[in-house]
């Protein structure tokens, strides 16, 4: 069963240049010229996954890219209906990812009318947002997208705040706190940085690095005892060690449970990989669903993803855990089994919380 | 009803009763409460979208 559907409108296409963007890992997939999926490929997407969701549960559709406001409202306006007719009568939520510089008030009417659940990119305070996220002029972004944020908190939206730990970042994580708390940002979740081998732009964020970034910010967090702060990760965290299950996808042996598809209707394991075309499924006007997901490529990556936790799985913390994110095993390694990155400083992370909850 | 939790496999700590965790902290109850609502719940989060799932 497939239990969420992601879909990059406009593929990797983005009008940001952030530095530490792996689109652009030397690959050049920047500047190709914006192509917005058209609607019979997404009526393809809908009907031909339609079989293969859980129809009493509800369906979460989320669009991504490149940065997806590029498809333009119109866009929007259309899947919003086919969603309608094709899914009838099924619970659907739709959440966007979006770097929020082309946000106004049309689209938040639009967001909330059909109460699309919008997240933005903040990593942190402007002096550490905009070192990596600038524009095409190398300008950051921070007042622009920081207003976008406000717009949207203005329309009562439930909007979460997405934010990237680089090495301009990591040792400040009490900033980051106060920064939350000041602007009254309720919703925020990190992740951390890192490069494929093919880069050499220093934005990786080692083990040591992260195990501190993640523990101090924990703290600060923790002590200031605000239920009203909800950092996901860390949530997600002492929720199993309550004895319930991580929800997040790299904790808890997630990723087979996705299916991405990009502009063009090609189909891959997450939104991540498109950026990695030998990891391509195959597409969707080509072959139907069902053909490609019975390959014997899709079997094989689905298999390696699994065997890729065998280690994992005689460890005292993998129902916490879950191994870890195939793509950042993929990306640093070429290869779905390759240990796990930042495995010290989950198992660091766990321990530390432990002691502190219980 | 007290559940215990067996806390010791790391030596970090002895078994404390749940109740006793909740107590501790807002952001534990706040938790407790969500555990709670969503025993059932199969749900599961992409990373690379912060949404709030409602």
């Amino acid at each position: 069963m497939i239990s969420k559907i992601l879909i990059l409108p406009v593929g990797l296409t983005c009008n940001l240049r952030c530095k530490y963007c792996t689109n652009n890992s030397q690959r050049n997939f920047f500047n190709p010229a914006l192509k917005v999926m058209e609607e019979k490929i997404l009526y393809r997407i809908f009907s031909e996954t339609k079989p293969l969701i859980d129809r009493n549960k509800k369906l979460t559709i989320i669009w991504n890219g490149g940065e997806s406001t590029l498809a333009g409202l119109d866009f929007y306006r259309m899947a919003v209906e086919l969603e309608k007719e094709i899914f009838k009568n099924q619970e659907i939520e739709n959440g966007i990812q979006t770097n929020g510089t082309l946000i106004d008030d049309e689209w938040c009417e639009f967001f909330k009318k059909e109460n699309f659940a919008p997240s933005i990119s903040l990593d942190g305070p402007s002096w550490m947002h905009n070192r990596l996220r600038v524009d095409s002029q190398n300008n950051g972004t921070y007042d622009r997208v920081f207003k976008s944020y406000q717009l949207m908190k203005s329309y009562d939206l439930r909007v979460g705040i997405l934010g990237v730990i680089t090495p301009y970042n990591v040792d400040y994580p009490e900033e980051i706190m106060n920064w939350l708390k000041e602007n009254n940002i309720n919703n925020w979740d990190f992740l951390l940085s890192f490069e494929p081998p093919e880069s050499d732009a220093g934005l990786t964020i080692n083990n040591l690095k992260a195990t501190d970034f993640m523990i101090r910010l924990f703290d600060a967090w923790f002590n200031e005892d605000n239920p009203k702060i909800r950092i996901r990760t860390f949530r997600d965290v002492i929720r199993s060690e309550l004895g319930n299950k991580p929800t997040l996808c790299s904790w808890q042996r997630g990723c087979l449970k996705f299916i991405s598809f990009d502009n063009l209707g090609n189909a891959f394991l997450c939104t991540k990989f498109h950026i990695y075309p030998e990891t391509g499924y195959g597409n969707i006007l080509e072959q139907s669903l069902e053909n490609i997901l019975s390959s014997q490529k899709v079997e094989i990556i689905n298999q390696t993803v699994y065997d890729g936790q065998h280690e994992c799985r005689k460890c005292q913390w993998v129902n916490s855990c879950g191994g870890g994110c195939s793509f950042i095993r993929y990306a640093l390694h070429k290869k779905f089994n390759a240990p796990f990155m930042y495995c010290g400083a989950r198992k660091t992370l766990f321990q530390h919380i432990r002691k502190r909850i219980f | 009803m007290k559940t215990v939790i067996d806390t010791k496999k790391d030596n970090s700590v002895a078994s404390v009763s749940r109740d006793e965790v909740f107590v501790k902290s807002a952001i534990l109850s706040d938790i407790q409460k969500e555990v709670a609502e969503m025993r059932l719940c199969t749900c599961d989060d992409y990373e690379v979208c912060a949404y709030e799932n409602s």
